[in-house]
């Protein structure tokens, strides 16, 4: 299909089609944290009680593998080792009662898919990000600066679950103009804004002029919109090299060394269990990139620490520890992120989202892929008897609730949404949210209507599920 | 066709067209009668067990129609009933949907025969050749069943001339003017084997005053088996969502079809027996594997049935791939834009593939109805019954599908083979074939159907007829150039040119290694490497598959431009090529350009292109060379700084020793094993044309049998082995040498190597790469050849 024809069938005015007017908007850029393996909330954003490990203990009676501490926010704790983000809290919310009624056993990538998407795999079509919706919808804000960036996760490599990870970060059948600009390591910056080692830049410039020059002359194609497309589009990529981007980048050199230090992780690789999951400062710096993104104009960034199959978050042993190691990686960085957009007054036009693919709950048997049934949804922990401290720790994958944290963008203050249950199995039992709403809810504060859809395969497919996301006003100013 | 066309558009207009609507339903009433009774009454009153045992898939008896009386007629007054109203849920029919249910009824209901299909069960006896087919399965079987087959498949009329059904439709009797020898050589290159001619190749064809050359070239490409083969590959990767393993992370995917597409178009196999192999379990070499998954067995394959939703999505892809149509909308609900597949429909076709009736489920609510199975097609002569073991009502979907009586199967390939050379296919969308719409030219499609089937589905000779067209080989023109706007399906195509083809990721690679090496190489192809790249995907190579696909997207964008402009792959692609390197120092600068554009874009430069050529190499020379590469010293006296030793139980731990012989220190290794490091970063990049090199001695005393390295990104392995001959003098140190091509590893980043040996005792030192240099003399050939291949001439075919 060509794309011009593509444009005039659906025009700008299609894809807002939903709703008479669109809401107006409470903000204009993204951050969306992602924390993928599965968030234990019990240690972070929704702790219930510490009950320290004591070796024969019932699976039942471990409701915490740490203390919780006071917030900003009256009323609201969080687990311990959090301090730096406790002391912001009073500029955001905690969505405790995120809820959904599939159930994903083992697998991460059906789950992780669901929460980036608002749709199950397989959803009939590829479906697009979260961050490609929003890219698409509401375009670049400075023109400079690519709609929709991504930082902090591995590219080329040959791993297959990381490429099927493209898949669903990616743009879907949205296409490649709407792909995200990858940035795999914040200190490396977009590779391709810079010239090939040993390209000067007048030779560059001289390139560029000879490509124009020799198309303009190809006379069997020259008079094609195709060729029209190809090179304004190559006269593109070679304006963004000298764009405020790069500028962005450039964080080491132009940011005091205090800021950098408060952007790192509070421990180092010598003190991590597996020294084969850390990245050092990659998501820290990689929340400064994206502070630096946004003053400049970008719409939707996404910082993820990357994913890794049983590694960090994704606990299935020595569950305490493993929290204690996460929580010093992201607490420092995340605290300072909100601080600084605060202090520049970004915050309150920037959403500030952490998410994950689901919590995590007392495990079902003694080791994964041993579970009887394939996963620990409605376990309670009756029948599982702790008596090692590597059992001890959150090590079922838990999809009946997890937290999801908003900071900023129009989002209410200062308190938590919707209730857990206080004993296993912790289901939502106060104001359940179902994922299409928080979707729908953060698509409301920007200014997209739930119905919001494009067209592919001849049928429309909507940004939350079937068109029908309803925002949860509990959660919005 | 005109005036029923207008009535079913314009439900507004209809006082004005009544009698324009109700004249032509007397003579061919059309398929919107049936359309409208699909849309609101098949749902339940359809299938093999119709509700009320009224089927209104077909033509209704008296006294639910009465021919001429449509106020007596019960269709009518159910559905216009106060009480007992048709369809009992859901919005009433419109008036207008009445006024012409009255209006074809009061006309004579006449039911138009052959139009929307009447699905099984027929009137009439089975045909002997099918059944023998049924019981007897096998590669024998379908060729004799095909050929009895065929003789119930009418020979289309017409002249039997692809050129000659284009005239006959084509706008004034206007005729294309054919493309000249460089398009043309450029062009069946791309087409059959994915990758341009070299230079010498263009000329030698373009020179040649032969006649009857156009036709060899076509014979010789076809003739070239594994390069043609290797074209299909990815296209068929993506029709059947080929990935090369049988699980993402817990979520079954549909298998790994590379071998077996390269196997069967390698030996050009017939079309027919490929499906057949591919969807039948009873075919010998089928292409299946059965995998553990935890406590469950599954089937891992094209098919997959081990639950309800996995066997409607395979119904669903073998209707898009094989039959052309777009069946997923009607898994959950009616198909809300072709009234032709309410959810029973397909869910009958399903249950063929599923191995068991499939249950209604319309909107995620269970309609506690089950839907026994059946062919949705019309196919005369085809036996009624449904096998209820699962493996013989697989061979029984397949047998009918692939049937030469089923005109879908046959259109859907010859339609896609014509897309596939001219850029738009006779029925557009290829993948959404609708009751109501015709192709551009029926009977081209038509002919092209039939001619592929009397030949045995050969599908070199439905290529051949088509490449050897007057319609293929003429020019392209972008003021004649056919658009496709899905706002109007229905629009004419005439093929006076064909349309602009973007080329592939594999061919616009394959392609640029050949314009700057002028060596084919078919192990360096990109359809062979699994792994993707940020250039290979921004090109639109999929990195995974979990959809099948049956066009790469044509998008242009920046981050592809980028990636063109300034990444390292494609960089170090054209900068090494040392073909360039060659010319750079032979040749004067106007003989340059002209080798240039005959290797890149496989035609001589125009006067003006000729100039603008040598002055910008004129230019470029005087704006200084490019900085040399280093060479890349990964790791010498210690292990590179981040790395760790493996430590893992197989291998043997670090021995650091000083020899005089060594740059200070060396690595000992004595007896069998490896020894190596992991986790380095940043990683050693190694692109194409580049030298990995390690320095090592081997004890005279106690040599080992065989040496070798191995490179690994962490999660594949490369390497290199060097025994017998090709081992190092013993008792001096040597450098032994692997190019990039030599490892398999162009283009990629390692954070480990490691140091193996069978036997013996080695001392290692140096491990590092010497990167590719192209002679500074060489660069403003490789810039100029860098803006050749980005310009839109190289990057569509024309």
């Amino acid at each position: 299909m060509h794309r011009r024809h593509f444009l005039t069938t659906l025009g700008t005015g299609a894809a807002l089609a939903g709703a008479a007017t669109a809401p107006r908007a409470t903000a204009d850029s993204v951050i969306w944290i992602w924390l993928p393996g599965g968030v234990a909330q019990t240690d972070t954003w929704d702790p219930k009680v510490y009950t320290p490990y004591r070796a024969g203990m019932r699976g039942s009676e471990l409701l915490g593998t740490c203390e919780s501490i006071r917030t900003a926010a009256d009323g609201v704790r969080i687990g311990a080792g959090l301090e730096n983000i406790a002391k912001v809290m009073d500029k955001g919310c905690i969505l405790r009662s995120l809820t959904s009624q599939a159930k994903f056993g083992a697998v991460h990538l059906k789950a992780q898919h669901y929460m980036n998407t608002g749709y199950l795999f397989p959803a009939g079509v590829r479906a697009p990000g979260i961050g490609a919706v929003v890219g698409r919808t509401l375009g670049r804000r400075d023109r400079n600066i690519p709609a929709y960036i991504y930082i902090g996760r591995d590219i080329d490599t040959s791993d297959e679950e990381k490429q099927f990870i493209g898949e669903y970060i990616g743009p879907g059948f949205y296409g490649l103009e709407h792909a995200p600009f990858m940035i795999p390591n914040p200190g490396g910056g977009l590779a391709t804004l810079a010239a090939a080692a040993g390209m000067s830049r007048e030779r560059l410039e001289l390139r560029q002029r000879i490509l124009l020059s020799a198309s303009a002359l190809q006379k069997g194609v020259k008079d094609s919109w195709q060729a029209a497309h190809w090179l304004r589009n190559m006269e593109e990529a070679r304006a963004m090299m000298d764009s405020p981007v790069k500028a962005a980048f450039d964080y080491r050199s132009q940011e005091p060394p205090e800021t950098l230090r408060a952007y790192e992780a509070a421990i180092g690789p010598e003190q991590v269990r597996d020294k084969t999951y850390y990245y050092g400062h990659r998501f820290g710096h990689g929340l400064l990139l994206a502070r630096r993104l946004v003053e400049r104009g970008a719409r939707f960034v996404q910082v993820e620490y990357q994913y890794g199959p049983f590694k960090g978050f994704d606990m299935h042993e020595h569950g305490r520890d493993r929290m204690v190691e996460m929580k010093r990686q992201i607490d420092s960085p995340i605290a300072r992120l909100i601080r600084d957009l605060d202090e520049r007054g970004l915050l309150k036009r920037t959403l500030v989202v952490i998410a994950t693919e689901f919590g995590r709950t007392i495990a079902s048997s003694r080791a994964a892929g041993r579970e009887a049934d394939g996963f620990a949804e409605n376990h309670t922990g009756e029948d599982l008897t702790i008596d090692t401290e590597s059992m001890y720790g959150f090590h079922g994958h838990f999809s009946s609730s997890s937290a999801m944290l908003f900071f900023g963008g129009g989002f209410r203050e200062g308190m938590a949404y919707g209730r857990t249950a206080d004993h296993h199995p912790m289901t939502s039992v106060e104001n359940p949210v179902q994922v299409t709403d928080a979707h729908a809810t953060i698509y409301r504060a920007l200014g997209i209507p739930p119905g919001t859809n494009y067209v592919t395969e001849g049928r429309p497919f909507y940004v939350t599920k079937d068109g029908k996301g309803a925002p949860v006003q509990g959660l919005l100013n | 066709m005109e005036s029923r066309k207008k009535a079913s558009g314009s439900l507004t207009l209809f006082p004005f067209l009544f009698v324009l609507a109700l004249a032509s339903f007397a003579a061919d009433p059309g398929p919107e009668v049936q359309m409208l009774l699909n849309r609101r009454c098949v749902g339940c009153h359809g299938g093999p067990t119709p509700a009320a045992g009224l089927p209104l898939d077909r033509r209704p008896g008296s006294p639910v129609v009465i021919a001429g009386d449509s106020a007596a007629s019960r269709l009518i007054q159910r559905v216009t009933a106060e009480t007992g109203r048709m369809p009992p849920t859901g919005s009433p029919l419109s008036v207008a949907e009445i006024a012409r249910l009255r209006a074809w009824i009061d006309a004579g209901a006449v039911w138009p025969e052959g139009r929307l299909p009447t699905p099984l069960p027929n009137n009439e006896p089975a045909d002997p050749a099918l059944v023998e087919a049924l019981a007897q399965p096998g590669e024998a079987a379908l060729i004799a069943r095909r050929s009895r087959r065929m003789a119930r498949v009418p020979k289309p009329a017409g002249p039997g001339n692809i050129d000659a059904y284009i005239r006959a439709r084509s706008p004034r009797g206007r005729v294309a003017v054919l493309c000249d020898d460089s398009a043309f050589v450029r062009r069946v290159h791309l087409d059959l084997i994915g990758v341009i001619p070299t230079l010498a190749e263009a000329r030698e064809f373009v020179n040649d005053t032969t006649t009857g050359k156009r036709e060899r070239l076509i014979d010789r490409l076809l003739a070239r088996s594994d390069d043609y083969a290797a074209h299909w590959r990815p296209f068929w990767e993506d029709a059947l969502a080929s990935v090369a393993f049988n699980s993402l992370g817990g979520i079954p995917t549909n298998g790994d079809f590379r071998e077996w597409i390269s196997r069967n178009f390698r030996a050009n196999r017939p079309y027919d027996m490929m499906v057949a192999e591919l969807l039948d379990p009873a075919m010998p070499g089928h292409p299946a594997r059965t995998v553990e998954f935890g406590d469950r067995t599954r089937v891992i394959s094209f098919i997959r049935n081990d639950s309800q939703p996995a066997a409607l999505m395979s119904a669903a892809n073998v209707g898009q791939v094989f039959l052309g149509i777009r069946l997923k909308c009607a898994t959950c609900h009616d198909h809300m834009e072709d009234a032709a597949w309410p959810q029973s429909r397909f869910l009958a076709f399903a249950g063929l593939f599923g191995g068991r009736d499939m249950e209604q489920i319309r909107c995620e609510r269970s309609m506690q109805r089950t839907i026994p199975a059946s062919f949705p097609f019309p196919l005369s002569g085809a036996p009624n019954t449904v096998p209820v073991d699962a493996r013989e009502r697989a061979h029984y979907a397949a047998t009918l599908l692939t049937d030469p009586a089923n005109p879908r199967f046959a259109q859907t390939i010859a339609n896609r083979l014509w897309k596939r050379y001219l850029g738009l296919g006779l029925y557009e969308p290829a993948d959404d074939f609708r009751e109501d719409r015709q192709a551009v030219n029926p009977e081209l499609l038509e002919w092209l159907a039939y001619d592929l089937m009397e030949h045995g589905f050969d599908l070199k000779h439905t290529i051949r007829r088509i490449l050897n067209s007057h319609t293929y080989q003429a020019a392209y023109d972008p003021k004649l150039a056919d658009g496709f706007d899905p706002a109007k399906p229905g629009a004419p195509r005439y093929f006076l040119s064909p349309s602009l083809r973007r080329l592939t990721a594999e061919q616009f690679l394959d392609s640029a290694r050949v314009a700057v090496s002028q060596r084919f190489d078919p192990l360096l192809r990109v359809y062979n490497d699994e792994s993707s790249s940020a250039l290979s995907r921004s090109l639109g190579r999929p990195a995974i598959r979990n959809e099948v696909s049956t066009a790469r997207p044509a998008d242009v964008a920046v981050v592809q431009a980028l990636e063109l402009l300034n990444g390292n792959d494609l960089h170090h692609l054209i900068y090494s090529g040392d073909w360039l390197e060659g010319i750079a120092k032979k040749l004067d600068d106007g003989a340059k350009i002209e080798a240039l554009y005959w290797a890149v874009l496989n035609r001589p430069p125009r006067v003006d292109e000729l100039a603008l050529g040598v002055r910008g190499l004129g230019e470029l020379a005087r704006a200084g060379a490019t900085a040399l590469q280093r060479d890349i010293l990964w790791m010498d006296d210690a292990i590179p700084e981040s790395a760790r030793p493996i430590t893992k139980k197989e291998f043997r731990p670090w021995e650091w020793i000083e020899d005089p012989g060594s740059h200070g220190k060396a690595h000992r290794h004595d007896g069998d094993g490896e020894h190596g490091f992991e986790l380095a970063d940043p990683p050693l990049r190694i692109d194409p044309g580049d030298t990995l090199y390690a320095e090592v001695w081997l004890d005279p005393r106690k040599p080992p049998a065989e040496i070798g390295l191995t490179l690994s990104d962490g999660a594949r392995t490369y390497e290199v082995t060097w025994n017998g001959g090709r081992l190092p003098t013993a008792g001096v140190w040597s450098r032994l040498e692997a190019t990039a091509e030599q490892l398999g590893a162009a283009a990629r980043a390692f954070n480990s190597a490691r140091f193996r040996q069978t036997g013996g005792v080695a001392h290692w030192d140096r491990l590092g790469l010497r990167k590719k240099r192209l002679d500074p003399l060489a660069a403003p050939l490789a810039d100029f050849a860098w803006a050749l291949i980005n310009s839109p001439e190289f990057n569509y075919v024309r």
